[in-house]
């Protein structure tokens, strides 16, 4: 077989050639060529024959204008997209760098020629803070002129907040007022943002590629160029991925058996917290500590029969989703959200209702909004304001059913070909029905033991263990905020790492809510963790949570990040991860001797360095 | 008899490195990662009164939902003659709501006992106790035990003195360490009249105490409701015309075994001599130090004084007994035992004060539906100005109720579904006994203080039938061979081989002074059922006028008469 020259290849590029052109490339080499090659056929052109073979990504080729891609990123999403945008361009055959908010000069801004922007909108409104300082200055009276610029910004952000995309916003409309010149209008994405950025880039960077053919520019030493696809690079930078590694997304989730599901709470708690181990075997999936796994539930059977009800519509109802023909019962189970309604949402169900002048209200005051929309689902929308509408209408005014994003608790070393999650399944009481948040409960009540559950792997781009295996790491975690902890104290027992293990643990309960209390007291006990902090709220008659007890280790604590340690935080957004910055705040400033102001700076510089890492939701 | 060469068990080590008892304790009880002490701890947390436990009803469980063991203390509290005051009462109550699985144990040794403490809580339980002048002091323990005695005080004057006596005993053996008021009073203490003087010396025990627990129980004759003969060391209270004049001193008691080891077994005290009251004191400190001298520190299995005993003869230690004493012990007088169990209901004493003695099942003093005991206790302790006295056999005397009161208290059992008498249970339930055993005992191997109820109602029906149901027959249940019920006194005793697996003794004495024979091994329910059902059944049409179940056993032949500890296996 082969050496039989291939009916599609041109005589003489028979299956020898190619053994004789690659012979003595490494696996991951000959990974990235694959890769290459598929770039090529994509962009549906030719390299330029200057185009280099494997290393060399970024020529030197003279030219009047180079392409910049800047990143403000958080999650790491922001730094995804501006991967796939490079991507992109060198298919097209435009150079483009990428670079990093974090440490990018301010003063290099008025150097650009084509600026595409990137960037995300954290919580109510605010840049990430890899971005604060470019943010800061571009809107400051400083900013320079920048009349030669050329732009676009592709900006991320969560539809269910209110200050949607809003830091990309700002930064579109002060390019422009700067003297920018926009080369595409701005587009705004959602959570579900991949797809929508390989628009983007396709149509700016044809803009581009037709305004100035073959731009390309000298790039300066410090920047990083990133021209092969995500997963080849990963296994060009040492990682296992093999081809079958990116093959699982939303679009075409793995489906894993789930090995194991425990309940980790003890009689009496009052949470609900589950263990579940899923099976990757086969799928080739990779994954490090710090990633989090993409779960896709479907809607509970009574949610679905309430809905239907309530729009007193016909479980048989044909619609159209994209282009696929289902029965609403179906659409409504595997592909809306039901369970949570969104500002977007309410929107789209107030147009269809222009009778209920209330819904118009509702959406104006927003400030009160949020307040409307917490706890309602799409059940008690279609109660409250009731609409003749068809099964294909509410599918329209529905979001796509989203999968939800989980911290991996499991190391790949420590656990081959499994992923393990810490799930708190969410159950409350609202206008006077039950909840269930969709897919902790899609998980705890629905997924038994040999189910399969869709799901894929997100990269955290940040929320990883210090390259150094040395330095010293501080976990702070509250409830399944303890998930990626537990994969990264089994990380660093699998790879001997020699810097030091401190977790803070807190959750209500000693004797119900100690999650995974036997895997750590032998940890300690291999000295695989060094020091465990345990802060039980409920277990006395103050209140005592984790802030209390880092105080109470502000030494230490602050010694430890003298000292080059990484500090985490995961779990609660608005309360835990505050608390737990304030009470950090506190620390520096006191053990410092140098009071608030130098503290602030501090932590500034934690987040900019990276050390001071949140995964928080 | 010092054998020098002699290699320690474990437990010695322990104590001997524990500094009077302190060990690693005060680091243990505030570690906050783990329920459990520290190992070494374990043992010496007895001493202060408690055990660690876990609940091993969920063991298995917790261990899938990688949560240690659920940890937890029981906790006892030592009660000469087993008088509490109303405002101890209700401090208990209140502890075991607060801190404790909300119910008490009243134990067959007279004290209280506690379940479900957790660890960061014990302290504060501890203070609690000291708060109404109780204390846990040598509740556990290779050290003299609480001090059984019942003062009935409806029986006599002599009651009351030996009442006096018991308490005497009591303290003269405490422990002297302060490590209790510094690790669990920080130092303090409101009961001044324990409260060493901040010394450790133990003139009595030594640094290492004794081999093994200590056992002391007093008696007034015909009553041998404290069982005197399972004791290491038992007084048999001897009067003439209404005046205590001395004591019966009975040694070498103790009711534990080892499955598989017949070279452990059960045994009854030997009476030795009879002691004048006023040096009877002494005759407790120079028996336990001659156990503390020549008791078995190797193996713990063989540490009590009864195998010390059997290995030196009666006539050695009685000779060292005298010579410790400087003066020679009196022949033995005469007595007369004639039950071991407790009548229930209202009784009024020579001077007329009114007494209640109420039945509690297993001694659990708990809320049921339709019975709340609980409810009722605490609501009578806060107007009843006599006290409660618990029993040896886990029942409770309300005693010197006020004669206004003595409606109220009768209106609040009703109200709360208690009824006086006990009448309508039968004989065999108002006898019986449990240890705790599952679901917190490490040592059980069997239920039975939550089972034996579910028993009897089986075996009530085959009473029913044969028309036995109000004759007092001792059953007595434990979870292991242990025998904290004191099971081998009963008419029929079960000893827990395994989960629902019982060992079946049958033909001890009505009176505590005989031991019963194993009749069967291993039944579950319906072969103890059906293995009793015969001999009930011939009980009923062959029973001579008064003669007793165990009695009757015998001499039909079923068993054989155990005569000594040495031959129960026999």
């Amino acid at each position: 077989m082969i050496t039989a020259p291939s009916p599609i290849l041109p005589i003489g590029f028979d299956e020898a050639t190619l053994q004789q052109l690659t012979a003595g490339l490494t696996e991951q080499q000959l990974l990235w060529l694959s890769g290459y090659l598929y770039g090529r056929a994509a962009a549906g052109q030719p390299a330029p024959a200057t185009q280099p073979g494997v290393a060399a990504v970024t020529t030197a080729l003279a030219g009047p204008a180079h392409l910049t891609i800047l990143y403000g990123s958080q999650t790491g999403n922001s730094k995804k997209a501006a991967n796939i945008t490079a991507e992109i361009a060198r298919q097209k055959g435009l150079t483009a760098t990428v670079r990093d908010m974090n440490d990018y000069p301010t003063k290099d801004l008025k150097t650009e020629q084509q600026l595409l922007v990137v960037v995300s909108t954290q919580g109510e409104g605010d840049p990430p803070i890899a971005a604060e300082e470019l943010h800061q200055f571009l809107l400051s009276a400083r900013a320079p002129k920048l009349p030669e610029l050329q732009y676009a910004v592709l900006a991320l952000g969560d539809k269910s907040y209110l200050q949607f995309c809003q830091t990309g916003f700002e930064f579109d409309q002060r390019l422009a007022e700067l003297g920018g010149k926009r080369l595409l209008e701005r587009v705004d994405c959602d959570v579900e943002f991949e797809d929508e950025t390989r628009k983007w880039a396709a149509q700016v960077l044809e803009v581009l590629a037709k305004s100035a053919p073959a731009a390309v520019a000298p790039v300066p030493a410090t920047s990083v160029a990133v021209a092969a696809p995500a997963a080849v690079a990963a296994a060009l930078t040492g990682g296992l991925a093999t081809p079958a590694a990116v093959a699982y997304t939303s679009r075409n989730p793995f489906q894993a058996p789930l090995l194991e599901k425990i309940q980790l709470n003890g009689r009496g708690s009052t949470k609900e917290t589950y263990h579940l181990e899923f099976s990757l075997e086969g799928s080739g999936i990779q994954y490090e500590a710090g990633d989090a796994l993409m779960v896709q539930p479907t809607n509970r059977p009574a949610l679905v029969e309430e809905v239907l009800q309530a729009a007193h519509l016909n479980a048989n109802a044909p619609v159209r989703l994209e282009s696929t023909e289902l029965d609403l019962t179906s659409a409504l189970t595997e592909h809306l959200e039901l369970s949570v309604v969104t500002r977007d949402v309410l929107e789209r169900y107030a147009a269809l209702a222009p009778q209920h002048k209330r819904l118009r209200e509702i959406l104006e005051d927003k400030a009160q909004l949020p307040n409307y929309l917490y706890g309602r689902d799409v059940a008690d929308l279609l109660t409250e304001f009731p609409v003749e509408l068809s099964g294909q209408q509410l599918a329209a005014v529905l979001r796509p059913l989203p999968a939800r994003a989980y911290s991996i608790a499991s190391s790949l070393l420590a656990h081959p070909e499994e992923v393990h999650l810490t799930v708190g399944a969410v159950r409350y009481q609202a206008f006077g029905r039950d909840k269930h948040g969709a897919c902790s409960v899609y998980q705890a009540d629905h997924l038994n033991l040999g189910d399969t559950a869709r799901v894929w792997v997100d990269r955290n781009e940040y929320f990883k263990l210090p390259q150094d295996s040395a330095t010293d790491i501080i976990m702070v975690g509250a409830g399944t905020g303890v998930a990626p902890f537990r994969a990264f104290v089994e990380e660093r027992a699998e790879t001997g790492a020699a810097g030091r293990n401190w977790l803070v643990f807190g959750n209500p309960h000693f004797t119900t809510d100690f999650l995974y209390q036997t895997e750590w007291q032998q940890h300690l006990k291999k000295g695989t963790l060094d020091r465990l902090d345990v802060a039980f709220s409920r277990d006395q008659e103050e209140k005592v949570y984790i802030q209390h007890r880092l105080l109470e280790q502000g030494r230490r604590l602050y010694d430890q990040l003298e000292n080059g340690a990484y500090f985490y935080v995961c779990g609660d957004k608005t309360r835990m991860a505050a608390d737990v910055q304030r009470a950090l705040l506190t620390i520096i400033g006191q053990e410092s001797g140098l009071g608030e102001e130098y503290a602030a700076e501090y932590l500034k510089k934690l987040k900019k360095s990276r050390r001071f890492l949140e995964d928080v939701y | 008899m010092a054998d020098t060469t002699v290699k320690l068990s474990e437990v010695e080590h322990v104590k001997d490195a524990s500094n009077y008892l302190r060990g690693t304790l005060a680091e243990s009880i505030v570690t906050p990662l783990t329920g459990a002490l520290n190992p070494d701890d374990t043992h010496l947390i007895k001493f202060h009164g408690s055990y660690q436990q876990t609940d091993r009803d969920l063991d298995s469980e917790r261990k899938r939902q990688k949560l240690e063991p659920l940890y937890s203390l029981m906790i006892r509290v030592r009660l000469p003659g087993g008088v509490a005051s109303s405002a101890q009462w209700e401090r208990m109550d209140a502890l075991a709501d607060e801190y404790g699985n909300g119910t008490l144990k009243l134990t067959t040794r007279q004290a209280f006992q506690l379940h479900g403490v957790l660890k960061r809580n014990l302290k504060k339980t501890i203070q609690g106790f000291n708060d109404v002048l109780l204390d846990s002091i040598a509740g556990c323990g290779d050290v003299n035990r609480n001090v059984m005695f019942n003062p009935n005080p409806h029986q006599s004057q002599v009651h009351a003195e030996v009442y006096e006596i018991s308490k005497a005993i009591s303290a003269h053996l405490t422990p002297r360490t302060s490590a209790y008021w510094e690790l669990w009073l920080n130092g303090e203490s409101k009961h001044n009249s324990l409260l060493s003087a901040g010394g450790d010396d133990e003139p009595i025990y030594g640094k290492t105490y004794l081999p093994r627990k200590f056992k002391i129980a007093l008696a007034v004759p015909p009553h041998n409701d404290t069982d005197i003969f399972a004791n290491d060391l038992g007084l048999i209270a001897i009067e003439e015309k209404g005046k205590l004049l001395g004591f019966n001193v009975t040694v070498g008691g103790g009711m534990g075994m080892t499955f598989g080891m017949l070279d452990t077994y059960p045994r009854l005290g030997d009476i030795i001599g009879y002691v004048p009251a006023d040096k009877v004191v002494d005759v407790c400190e120079k028996v336990v130090t001659i156990q503390r001298d020549w008791g078995n520190r190797e193996n713990r299995k063989f540490s009590r004084l009864k195998y010390t005993l059997d290995r030196v003869g009666l006539e050695v230690f009685k000779q060292e007994l005298n010579q410790r004493l400087g003066f020679e012990l009196e022949p033995a007088r005469a007595y007369e035992f004639k039950s071991s169990g407790d009548a229930f209901g209202w009784t009024t004493g020579p001077d007329g004060a009114q007494h209640l003695t109420l039945f509690v099942e297993g001694g659990r003093v708990a809320d049921r539906p339709g019975q709340q005991l609980k409810t009722a206790l605490r609501e009578i302790a806060r107007f009843h100005t006599g006290d409660f006295r618990l029993t040896g056999n886990q029942n409770l005397i309300l005693a010197n109720v006020a004669p206004e009161h003595r409606i109220l208290v009768e209106a609040t059992l009703a109200q709360h579904g208690i009824q006086v008498a006990a009448t309508q249970y039968s004989g065999l339930r108002r006898g019986a006994l449990a240890c705790v055993a599952l679901n917190t005992c490490s040592l059980a191997f069997a239920e039975a203080e939550r089972y034996i109820p579910q028993l009897v109602d089986r075996l009530d029906g085959v009473l029913a039938e044969l028309g036995l149901l109000q004759d007092d027959i001792l059953i007595r249940m434990t979870g292991c061979p242990n025998g904290c019920a004191r099971p081998y006194l009963g008419e029929i005793g079960l000893v827990g081989r395994a989960v629902g697996r019982y060992n079946l003794y049958l033909g001890a004495g009505f009176n505590g002074e005989r031991m019963n024979k194993l009749y069967k091994e291993m039944l579950d329910e319906d072969g103890i059922v059906e293995a009793l059902t015969p001999l009930l059944q011939d009980y009923a049409q062959k029973r001579q006028p008064q003669e007793r179940f165990g009695d009757f056993v015998i001499r039909q032949g079923y068993v054989q008469p155990t005569t000594h500890g040495l031959n129960f296996h026999a």
